[in-house]
């Protein structure tokens, strides 16, 4: 059975999803910066626990951002699996210090805008409005430490000790088997 | 042998068996590669089958939708002081553009006040001469916004209003400023609003004095694209837009937004807010296409595009028959 402390990361990430599925308003290509903030916690849970994080909690974050939505079904949980991959892929860089955290999660949110608008050429057959992706990963990006800081709290409870240990596991997780 | 134990019981202290990490059965270690495919997979099959427009898949989806309203529309009453606040914030940061704009608006329109009169008399007279079929006032329920959609490439919300308050599939949405978008989903109390700025969203126009046809397109981004505008027009920033009604699905005349400049292009400014809507109108517009093609829409929900009428580059999709007009309801 999971504890309290386990399932955390997963609450987290369920409450943010619910919290940007809502109409809040928000003016512009701005408002479209809600759909990365789901995957700033999923990364940012990833880089720290990822033992807490498997594959399918990350599926279901992106198909309950869909639904709650209403956009092509599988459009979100296919970008935030590739997040999350890229995540994976990226943990022997993890422990670079809080700048090169940061920086790691720019890039990866920069790879994922291209993916966006590949994805929407291929789905809609036009391109999404470029320039507001790109705003909105601007936003992401300059979040993410607002995010860091308010999960940083959390993440003492979760507990951070063995981190390095599931690190190695996660990296596992996707290279085993090939 | 005492060495070998060693190393045994370090291992064990040191867990490189894994016996203790959560997730990694040693049973299914191999497989979890394969649940990362398979979920890929799943991904891709059902984006496949959502492009598709499988029927029971956008119904499944849409019932999870439906029951979700509620829970939504809860949750944005209790953080409405936090969104209140955010509203604020942008409102101020573009009070001084809209005091620009409103003066210049009120300069215009008090030129264009004297002629107006005028226009009014010559146009009833003509009226009466040419016996021109006056537009009915159309009936409308106002709903409220319970949930939107904030990803780029899905322009929706969802309205505490549906079948149950004669809103059906295809009937226009209006907001106090103009056109919001279209009915595309209907469930007994819900219903989804796809907005002028989807991707998907084809609306024929009418664009400037000249009343240029094109149809305004969502790219996803906060503007609409201009297609299909005759060779050789000429569009300059500031002129209306508003619908052609070509196609019937959109009643002629409902306002639209208005050209700007957007970095070398013309673009269309929605003259609603769409990043902020919080009540809207259903306008209980019922095609005059069901005339013609209402043979084809037989299920209680229809959104099956229908071919578009010669000439009109919109892909339509059928009102269910018999929208009821509600008593007493005004023209918005």
């Amino acid at each position: 059975m999971l504890s309290p402390r386990a399932i955390a990361p997963g609450q987290t990430i369920l409450i943010v999803t619910l919290f940007a599925a809502l109409p809040w308003g928000w003016p512009g290509a701005g408002r479209f910066v809600l759909p990365l903030l789901p995957f700033a916690i999923v990364h940012y849970w990833v880089l720290r626990r990822p033992d807490l994080v498997p594959e399918w909690l990350v599926f279901a974050t992106g198909l309950t951002f869909d639904v709650l939505t209403n956009g092509p079904l599988g459009y979100w949980s296919l970008i935030y699996l590739t997040g999350y991959a890229m995540t994976v892929a990226a943990l022997p860089w993890a422990g670079v210090g809080r700048l090169g955290r940061w920086a790691l999660f720019a890039a990866l949110i920069a790879i994922l805008a291209c993916a966006q608008v590949l994805l929407s050429i291929a789905y809609f057959n036009q391109a999404i409005d470029a320039w507001s992706v790109a705003v909105a990963s601007a936003w992401a990006v300059l979040l993410y430490p607002i995010v860091v800081m308010m999960l940083g709290g959390l993440r003492g409870a979760v507990g951070e000790a063995d981190a390095h240990r599931h690190r190695d596991t996660a990296r596992a997780r996707l290279e085993r088997g090939s | 042998m005492w060495r070998g134990t060693n190393f045994a019981m370090r291992r064990l202290r040191e867990d490189h068996l894994n016996l203790t990490r959560r997730g990694i059965d040693p049973r299914r270690r191999f497989g979890i590669r394969r649940t990362f495919l398979v979920l890929v997979l799943l991904s891709v099959a059902l984006l496949a089958l959502s492009r598709l427009n499988v029927s029971w898949v956008n119904e499944a989806r849409w019932q999870v939708s439906e029951l979700m309203v509620p829970v939504q529309s809860a949750v944005a009453d209790a953080l409405a002081p936090l969104r209140s606040a955010g509203r604020a914030v942008s409102e101020i940061n573009n009070l001084t553009g809209e005091i620009k704009a409103l003066r210049d608006e009120n300069r215009r329109l008090k030129a264009a006040e004297g002629r107006i009169g005028e226009l009014e008399r010559q146009l009833a007279d003509i009226t009466a001469l040419a016996r021109v079929v006056v537009d009915q006032a159309l009936p409308f329920v106002t709903a409220r916004v319970a949930a939107s959609s904030s990803s780029s490439v899905a322009g929706t919300v969802s309205i505490n209003a549906g079948r149950g308050s004669a809103v059906r599939s295809g009937y226009p949405v209006v907001n106090r400023d103009g056109l919001v978008g279209r009915i595309v989903d209907t469930g007994q109390s819900a219903a989804r609003v796809l907005l002028l700025t989807d991707l998907t969203s084809r609306i024929p126009v009418l664009v400037g004095r000249g009343s240029l046809r094109a149809v305004a397109t969502g790219d996803g981004g906060p503007r609409l694209r201009l297609l299909f505008v005759t060779r050789g027009a000429t569009i300059a920033a500031g002129d209306e837009v508003v619908t052609s009604g070509a196609g019937g699905l959109f009643p002629r005349g409902l306002m639209l937004g208005r050209v700007v400049d957007d970095g070398g292009t013309f673009k269309v400014e929605p003259f609603a807010a769409l990043d902020e809507l919080d009540h809207v109108s259903v306008l209980l517009h019922d095609s005059p296409m069901i005339e013609l093609y209402g043979d084809v829409s037989p299920g209680p929900r229809d959104d099956r595009p229908l071919r578009p009428a010669a000439g009109s580059q919109q892909g339509l999709a059928v009102p269910e028959r018999g929208g009821a007009v509600l008593s007493g309801a005004r023209s918005p």
